[in-house]
């Protein structure tokens, strides 16, 4: 301690040209989200936020471009779609992260995993063009009249041979958009799995449980975070996703009364409606306020999935001590 | 190499132990016996196989892919590889412990449960089990009042206490303990020791450890391995003085290791 | 309603029922041309190719120009065609159209990203003036209604004011007594309608909702590229996403762009419809005739239309036909329709427009622009019927010279 330090010792790390254009560019994510939502509320002239916009009452008359433009059918339409796509998602990749990281060995697990990610990586367009082509006239001739007959009975299942018609749909929009999410909640879900410390579930083995007891009451417990991120993250690809919903909901603005009928989200509405909304301003208008709807869902629905995330990253990293 | 002096009845026999990969040999012909409510302490240098052994005892061995176990293993009499035996059962027989305290992420008096919560014991039962384990374990005064506390908020030595706490809550008939103080300061090093001499006529203990010095303090009988093979096993004071074979001499004079 | 079915008629068959215009084959052979000028465009694009092709260059000292043109999938498969033939009669000139929609023509050419946008729908001459846009038609087109009833393989005698019923859900069932009474001995199925609509911006939909809108009083909601549609009724994406929705939907009836024509006539269980003449629809009264969309029909309807104009001006609907002066489209305008030189117009036709600048940034391209145009009008419209549309009149031709001439050129 009594030593005197060298006069040579270099700058720390960091210092110097690196540190100062570090900090403008770590801040550019952050001036390119104000960029956005400035030009957004700019273009938009803040004109139907207010009493109607929240309603669901949307009704555009082109004549006078002029009508009622209640964000409220959509914004429903995307939380039936993304709640349902979400539900069966989360119960589907929870299920393949258990088998992947705690039951499959590794010879079946990596394939399965590359697998996975290749789903990630497939272009939703191209999940949109298959649901159109195959699964369309499947559903609308087979699978929905079939469910029709079978559990027709159920509220939302049964309904008449014109909902089913075309197969486009609900439950078409609800069936891509989970395999949509399975990828991302997958990769999720089995990294906060696999980042559970070894010691935690070799001391549950040792205490006598069985790998799924470990699985339930130890892995479960310390990836919380990362099971519940996943979640989130998937509820933000889920409600911003766009075209292949576009392709397959069927494009009725309204609530179905049943699972087969058409509806639409907030993201394909304003998909399919922005070339004639160049034509008609107040419709512009219109889509890019709940273009901010969106954009405000999504960031609160990201911050908590990456907040969660993180937290079960953090625990994981200094599980056990 | 077979155990000349067993002292007392042993809990766990071991014959001529052999656990291998497709590579190489990790334990050969091990005969051992663990005797009931005493410290059987395993000595020997990195990759002598002391590890893997105790791992054997409860079978957790079999959660590492790829090892290969031939010979034979009696716990109170009973093969433990018979088909029959469930190893989730063995295990809340033979408990364990490990080198780096492995708490779960709820709270403390959660921690102590976990076992119970597993073996089906009546849950009115618990409050009692919880402090009569936190008290063996040597932990009771310091945490009386604060069990619902996270876990994690412990010290690294409390945290060990518990992780043994929670391993006697379930009543084991034997402790296996992996280097229990292996990342544990001086302290929190005393105070487990502490515990298992508090242990030591209760149950049958036996303890992994890369001091000699611990060994000497806490066991009874010390065995020592050297290249996965058993050197010598014989009661601690006559291994340490005496010891009947070279390598052993070696390495409890310091000579490596 | 009232009056007889057994005088209406199905007349003039033509052309259209005969021979398809077009194979699918070489609708394949589109598609792959489709692909191709796209990877080209991503090529030149990433590859700086843009500028060459803007630079001077050649032994004979012509620039080069590439122009653009983006828009109508209606227009493209047209463009399509006439680009390579101007471009083998004037080397330096490369047209690069893309199929992106009429609402995209028509913000980037008021955005002025490229030198041509292509619609359907014309844009108001108000709105165009603030852009400096003119509307340019370079072809006629028409809309079918097409429909998918199991066992009925006639062409329906349908009009205005039914579709428009129906579109309403006013009419509901396929054996409704006023589509029974206009088809008689045609087993018309106790079957519900399922009406299909467009879910993008589409100058189909402008067409299609503009004849509602003037063939019926009960019609709200005016007419558009969007329109609100019923909510229970189900949208698809583009003229192709209309033929194989239409596919998987039995009892269904849609509106899809003749272009389309071979597609439906490749699939036995869709048909399309006669439609009911434009003085029913001016008057308010049942059709005496049903007119099917066959050249000669379609061409009349324009004719019709496009012939006594005052003043000139090409932004309008010809759904309407020929009315003097019929600009503005108003339901029971009254009037009397001149059909005695045109007996059977087609009613659901339409202009494909070219919006262009007037002011544009680089004269001397802009230069190759009009020639383009007005080569395409002339010589190039003999490749119109390629993709089922029709050369313009004479009359518009002559509206789009005078028009093109005040566009800044360089000389």
């Amino acid at each position: 301690m009594a030593a005197t330090p060298s006069p040579a010792l270099p700058p720390p790390r960091g210092s110097g040209w690196r540190a100062w254009l570090g900090s403008p560019v770590a801040l550019l994510p952050l001036v390119l989200v104000a960029a956005i939502v400035i030009v957004l509320l700019y273009a938009s002239e803040l004109r139907n936020f207010g009493g109607s916009f929240w309603s669901l009452n949307y009704l555009f008359d082109p004549l006078t471009d002029s009508g009622s433009f209640g964000v409220g059918i959509f914004a429903v339409g995307t939380a039936i779609t993304a709640i349902m796509a979400l539900i069966l998602a989360g119960a589907l990749s929870l299920a393949i992260a258990i088998s992947l990281t705690v039951y499959l060995p590794p010879i079946a697990s990596r394939p399965l995993t590359i697998l996975t990610n290749l789903l990630a990586g497939i272009p939703s367009v191209v999940y949109g063009i298959w649901g159109y082509v195959i699964l369309a006239p499947y559903f609308g001739s087979t699978l929905e009249p079939t469910l029709q007959n079978v559990i027709g009975f159920i509220p939302g299942f049964g309904g008449t041979r014109a909902d089913t018609a075309g197969g486009t749909g609900l439950l078409l929009a609800v069936f891509i958009l989970t395999i949509m999410v399975i990828p991302l909640t997958t990769a999720i879900m089995r990294e906060s799995l696999r980042n559970v410390p070894k010691d935690l579930v070799e001391a549950g083995l040792a205490l006598g449980a069985t790998q799924w007891e470990v699985t339930r009451r130890v892995r479960f417990s310390v990836a919380r975070g990362g099971l519940w991120g996943a979640l989130f993250l998937g509820f933000g690809r889920a409600i911003g996703e766009a075209v292949a919903v576009a392709m397959v909901i069927g494009a009725s603005v309204q609530i179905p009364s049943t699972f087969y009928g058409g509806s639409t989200t907030i993201a394909s509405f304003i998909f399919y409606q922005l070339d004639s909304a160049f034509t008609y301003p107040s419709l512009l208008q219109a889509l890019v306020e709940y273009a901010l709807v969106l954009l405000a869902i999504a960031v609160v629905v990201n911050v908590v999935g990456q907040r969660a995330t993180h937290s079960d990253m953090i625990a994981a990293a200094t599980g056990g001590i | 190499m077979t155990d000349p002096a067993p002292v007392g009845p042993p809990i766990i026999e071991v014959r001529n132990l052999r656990v291998s990969t497709p590579e190489r040999t990790i334990l050969d012909d091990v005969t051992l016996d663990v005797p009931d409510r005493q410290v059987t302490s395993v000595i020997g240098p990195s990759g002598s196989g002391k590890t893997t052994f105790i791992r054997t005892l409860n079978r957790m061995v079999e959660t590492t892919p790829g090892l290969r176990v031939e010979g034979a293993i009696h716990y109170q009499g009973q093969d433990i590889h018979d088909p029959r035996v469930n190893p989730v059962f063995l295990r809340q027989r033979i408990g364990m412990v490990f080198q780096r305290p492995a708490v779960f992420p709820m709270s403390i008096y959660n921690n102590v449960v976990f076992g119970l919560r597993l073996n089906g014991t009546d849950p009115s039962e618990f409050d009692r089990i919880v402090g009569h384990s936190l008290e063996r374990a040597g932990l009771l005064k310091e945490l009386q009042g604060n069990l619902d506390r996270p876990a994690f908020e412990l010290s690294g030595g409390q945290q060990q206490r518990l992780c043994i706490a929670r391993a006697l809550a379930v009543k084991p008939r034997v402790l296996l303990m992996d280097e229990p103080t292996g990342s544990l300061d001086p302290i929190s090093t005393q105070r487990v020791e502490e515990t298992v001499e508090e242990l030591q006529r209760e149950i049958a203990i036996v303890i992994v450890t890369h001091s000699i010095a611990q060994a000497a303090r806490v066991s009874d009988r010390t065995a020592y391995f050297y290249q996965g093979r058993l050197v010598e096993v014989a009661p601690t004071e006559v291994l340490f003085e005496r010891p009947t074979q070279k390598l052993t001499e070696e390495y409890i004079t310091g000579r490596f290791g | 309603m009232s009056e007889g079915s057994g005088s209406a008629t199905t007349t003039n068959d033509g052309i259209m029922q005969g021979a398809p215009l077009r194979h699918r084959g070489s609708r394949r052979i589109g598609l792959g041309v489709t692909i191709a000028v796209a990877v080209i465009l991503l090529g030149a694009g990433l590859g700086g190719g843009y500028l060459l092709g803007s630079s001077h260059g050649g032994s004979s000292g012509a620039t080069k120009y590439t122009l653009l043109e983006t828009g109508s999938t209606l227009i493209f498969p047209y463009m399509n065609i006439l680009g390579p033939k101007f471009t083998a009669l004037y080397p330096n000139i490369q047209i690069s159209p893309q199929g992106t929609g009429s609402g995209t023509g028509i913000s980037s050419a008021e955005a002025g990203t490229v030198d041509m946008g292509g619609t359907d729908a014309y844009l108001l001459p108000s709105l165009a003036a603030n852009y400096s846009l003119i509307n340019v038609p370079i072809a006629i087109s028409a809309q079918l209604a097409v429909y998918n009833i199991p066992g009925v393989t006639v062409h329906l005698n349908l009009n205005g004011t039914v579709l428009a019923m129906i579109y309403s859900e006013k009419i509901t069932k396929w054996n409704d007594p006023l589509i029974q009474a206009a088809n008689p001995g045609v087993a018309l199925p106790d079957q519900t309608i399922v009406p299909l609509h467009r879910s993008d911006g589409s100058g189909d939909t402008f067409m299609w909702t503009s004849m509602m809108y003037m063939s019926w009083s009960g019609w709200t909601g005016g007419y558009g590229t969007t329109y609100s549609w019923l909510a229970d009724q189900k949208g698809y994406q583009g003229n192709a996403g209309m033929v194989s929705g239409l596919e998987s939907t039995p009892y269904g009836l849609a509106y899809i762009g003749i272009s389309y024509l071979s597609e439906i006539q490749a699939d036995s269980s869709l048909q399309y419809a006669a439609l009911g003449d434009e003085a029913a629809i001016l008057n308010g009264t049942n059709p005496a005739n049903y007119i099917l969309p066959s050249a000669q029909n379609i061409s009349e309807d324009a004719n019709l239309a496009l012939k006594n104009l005052q003043p000139p001006s090409v932004a309008i609907s010809l759904i309407l036909g020929g009315v003097p002066g019929a600009t503005d489209l108003k339901l029971g305008g009254g009037g009397t329709l001149p059909t005695a030189q045109y007996p059977t117009p087609y009613p659901d036709t339409n202009l494909e427009y070219i919006l262009i600048s007037t002011h544009p940034a680089n004269p001397s391209k802009q230069t190759w622009v009009v020639n383009f145009l007005e080569w395409a009008m002339t010589f190039g419209a003999s490749y119109a019927a390629e993709v089922n549309f029709l050369p313009l009149t004479p009359t518009v031709v002559g509206y789009d010279v005078q028009a093109l001439g005040a566009v800044s050129v360089s000389s």
